[in-house]
């Protein structure tokens, strides 16, 4: 089942365009959206989480319009956004973090500390629940942004450049996490690095100057592109080259 | 309780808070303990400094509130319309709890010098209402520029701008939206205005409202019905109000005319005060019948009680009445007896005292001012020589019995309010 379906996305930023027609659906697994800087992936994902409304265009999580007030409440039940960066109040530790967005997600009070503790238990926060958000290092505030998106086990989880500023080490960690929680999620992972997306997506939709230049499995782009020997004859390498090759082609 | 509530900038600057609060409270001596009324009205009226301060503490919250990214978070959830009301409504609750503390504390240190009795529990309620009114609609402002500045400058620039304004509004004598009057003086014959305490609730309720909507349609991703009209009525009746106020321009403190209720003490005279503000009682009730003495040796006769003169209160033209320079001065448990003397030449309220038409005639002055030097110096607390040079320096040094003599006759005239028979004492010939 295709649970996010988004048809003929246009979002224009001071009259130029930045979505130009986008169609897309992520059904369960992890499909990675690859664009380089600038090709509109964190505006796609703010339109999918019902952040900012596209100027045309349909969206339905679950089949629910997330810009109609009577079906946001259900479609964004199924969700789970995490944006680029995480940012929050200084003050506020892990836990009170994950606490209070439970409230702004209107989890029932009494469902609020097993929520919490099965978000940190996801992405292996549990010991640093009471650590405040400032203290955190890169990894694991990316963590933290995550298990805030895990809250109300989601079936859907949106998740913008996660590994960006992360290193080599935290990047693999992260990986790691999103190919767990792709298990049984529909999770769209919007990345400029082709790496992240080389091991854990089935799938792929390649976003360019605002339109979709590629939209299928992640092996049909890497094999539009022969073996050109040394390093590029990697999995990793026919996939960077076909990427390559549709961005720089464009 | 949401954890956003326990992590607002107020929360974790609850000290600050309360020594803000305790300090302005504090900051002209305590002249208001022994009086319930006066203290509640005097720590209502700290709202002119912690209402900036909250103000600028909801500014800085919302600021931080503000980041994009934060804010992309909040809008992909259910509740994102009222995501950040929190930081309006978390800092007013301190700011209203730090009130009603530093209130609760001034009450008991009343009821610690054993005093407990408020006179109008109704106007030390609007009093509290007010200032806590006042604390909500300041967070409002301070989230309102923390909101539209988006950077923590907002916070000094809230907390400077509102401060600003109550000052502004106070040196143009337009009534300060943003401040409670009160606390100067006693509360003894007085109460808060229902009227103009009703308008500021009001002001502060529509503010308040209207900020929030603001928020609702800021933050709030589909179209809200209710949201803009519910801006548009909040700043309509705020602005509404806030135009009444400035056009009607009420006091916040009016004259209470309903009766005092009094505590007595003592004989020769029975000296009464308000049940509200009795400390000195006792001291003064001894006082007064100390430094009646030479009076009734002399065979004048001294009103049965005395009374202090409450504004909007009839007074009774066969008690003697005082009214202290400073209300301040009867709060405390003993005052001056420089000041009794002038109480004791005072023995009846005439009509002439308090005519508008003008002062009474010089002559008054001048033989109550012999009279309390006279009883001064016959209780031994000022000495003769101080006054050789002072017309009635040589009377002074007359015999007693022509003293005493003149002594009677005056304090009868006084006690009758026969001022136009009043005569200055003549010293012997020779």
């Amino acid at each position: 089942m295709q649970l996010v379906v988004g048809e003929g996305i246009l979002v224009a930023h001071q009259g130029r365009p930045v979505l130009d027609g986008v169609t897309l659906s992520v059904g369960t697994g992890i499909t990675g959206l690859l664009g380089v800087n600038g090709a509109g992936k964190s505006t796609l994902l703010r339109a999918l989480a019902g952040v900012a409304a596209p100027r045309g265009g349909n969206v339905r999580i679950g089949g629910h319009d997330p810009y109609a007030a009577s079906s946001r409440p259900s479609a964004l039940r199924l969700l789970g956004y995490v944006p680029q960066h995480l940012e929050a109040p200084p003050a506020f530790s892990v836990a009170d973090y994950l606490l209070h967005l439970c409230w702004l997600k209107a989890v029932p009070r009494r469902d609020r500390p097993d929520a919490v503790g099965r978000a940190l238990a996801a992405v292996d926060l549990t010991d640093r629940a009471s650590a405040r958000l400032s203290t955190l290092s890169g990894g694991m505030r990316q963590r933290a942004s995550i298990a805030q998106a895990l809250l109300t086990d989601p079936q859907v989880l949106l998740l913008d450049e996660p590994t960006t500023g992360l290193d080599p080490h935290q990047r693999a960690e992260l990986r790691a996490l999103v190919q767990r929680l792709g298990a049984d999620r529909a999770v769209l992972l919007a990345t400029h690095i082709v790496e992240d997306v080389e091991y854990v997506a089935h799938h792929l939709v390649v976003l360019h100057g605002g339109r979709v230049r590629f939209d299928g499995p992640t092996a049909e782009l890497a094999a539009t592109v022969g073996d050109g020997g040394g390093g590029a004859g990697t999995v990793g390498g026919r996939l960077e080259r076909g990427f390559l090759g549709l961005v720089v082609g464009a | 309780m949401i954890p956003a509530l326990r992590r607002c900038a107020a929360a974790r600057l609850l000290p600050l808070l309360l020594v803000v609060a305790a300090g302005v409270v504090l900051s002209r001596g305590t002249p208001w303990l022994g009086e319930p009324s006066w203290t509640v009205a005097r720590i209502a009226g700290s709202v002119i400094i912690l209402g900036p301060v909250v103000a600028g503490l909801a500014a800085m919250d919302a600021a931080r509130w503000n980041e994009e990214q934060l804010t992309a978070t909040l809008r992909a959830l259910p509740r994102s319309a009222v995501a950040r009301w929190h930081v309006v409504l978390a800092n007013a609750a301190v700011g209203v709890a730090v009130l009603l503390v530093v209130q609760a504390a001034g009450y008991a240190a009343n009821v610690a010098v054993g005093v407990g009795y408020v006179a109008s529990p109704g106007s030390a309620l609007l009093l509290v209402l007010g200032g806590g009114a006042v604390l909500v609609g300041s967070a409002a402002v301070g989230a309102l520029v923390g909101l539209l500045w988006g950077s923590v400058l907002a916070a000094p620039l809230a907390a400077a701008g509102l401060y600003g304004l109550a000052l502004l509004a106070l040196s143009l004598d337009v009534p300060a939206l943003f401040a409670v009057i009160g606390g100067a003086n006693g509360m003894v014959g007085l109460r808060a205005a229902t009227s103009a305490f009703v308008a500021l609730v009001g002001f502060h309720l529509f503010l308040t409202v209207a900020v929030l909507a603001a928020y609702t349609l800021r933050d709030g991703v589909v179209r809200r019905r209710v949201a803009g009209p519910v801006l548009g009525a909040g700043t309509a009746g705020a602005v509404a109000v806030a135009a009444v106020l400035v056009v009607t321009d009420p006091d916040q403190v009016v004259i209470d005319d309903r009766p005092v209720a009094w505590t007595c003490a003592g004989t020769e005279p029975r000296v009464c005060l308000p049940r509200e503000s009795p400390r000195q009682l006792d001291w003064l009730a001894a006082e007064m019948h100390e430094l009646a003495e030479p009076l009734v040796a002399a065979g004048a006769t001294v009103p049965a009680t005395y009374r202090l003169e409450v504004p909007g209160q009839r007074r009774d033209l066969a008690e003697g009445s005082f009214a202290p320079l400073d209300t301040g001065r009867l709060t405390r448990p003993a005052g001056d007896p420089q000041e009794v003397a002038v109480y004791l030449s005072t023995p009846a309220p005439c009509a002439a005292y308090s005519d508008p038409s003008g002062p009474p005639p010089a002559i008054v002055h001048e033989t109550r001012e012999v009279l309390r030097v006279w009883l001064l110096v016959r209780n031994g607390l000022a000495d003769p020589a101080d006054f050789r040079t002072a017309g009635f320096g040589p009377w002074l040094a007359a015999p007693l019995e022509e003293q005493e003599s003149w002594v009677r006759t005056t304090y009868e005239q006084l006690r009758s309010c026969e001022l136009d028979r009043l005569t200055p004492p003549v010293a012997p010939a020779g």
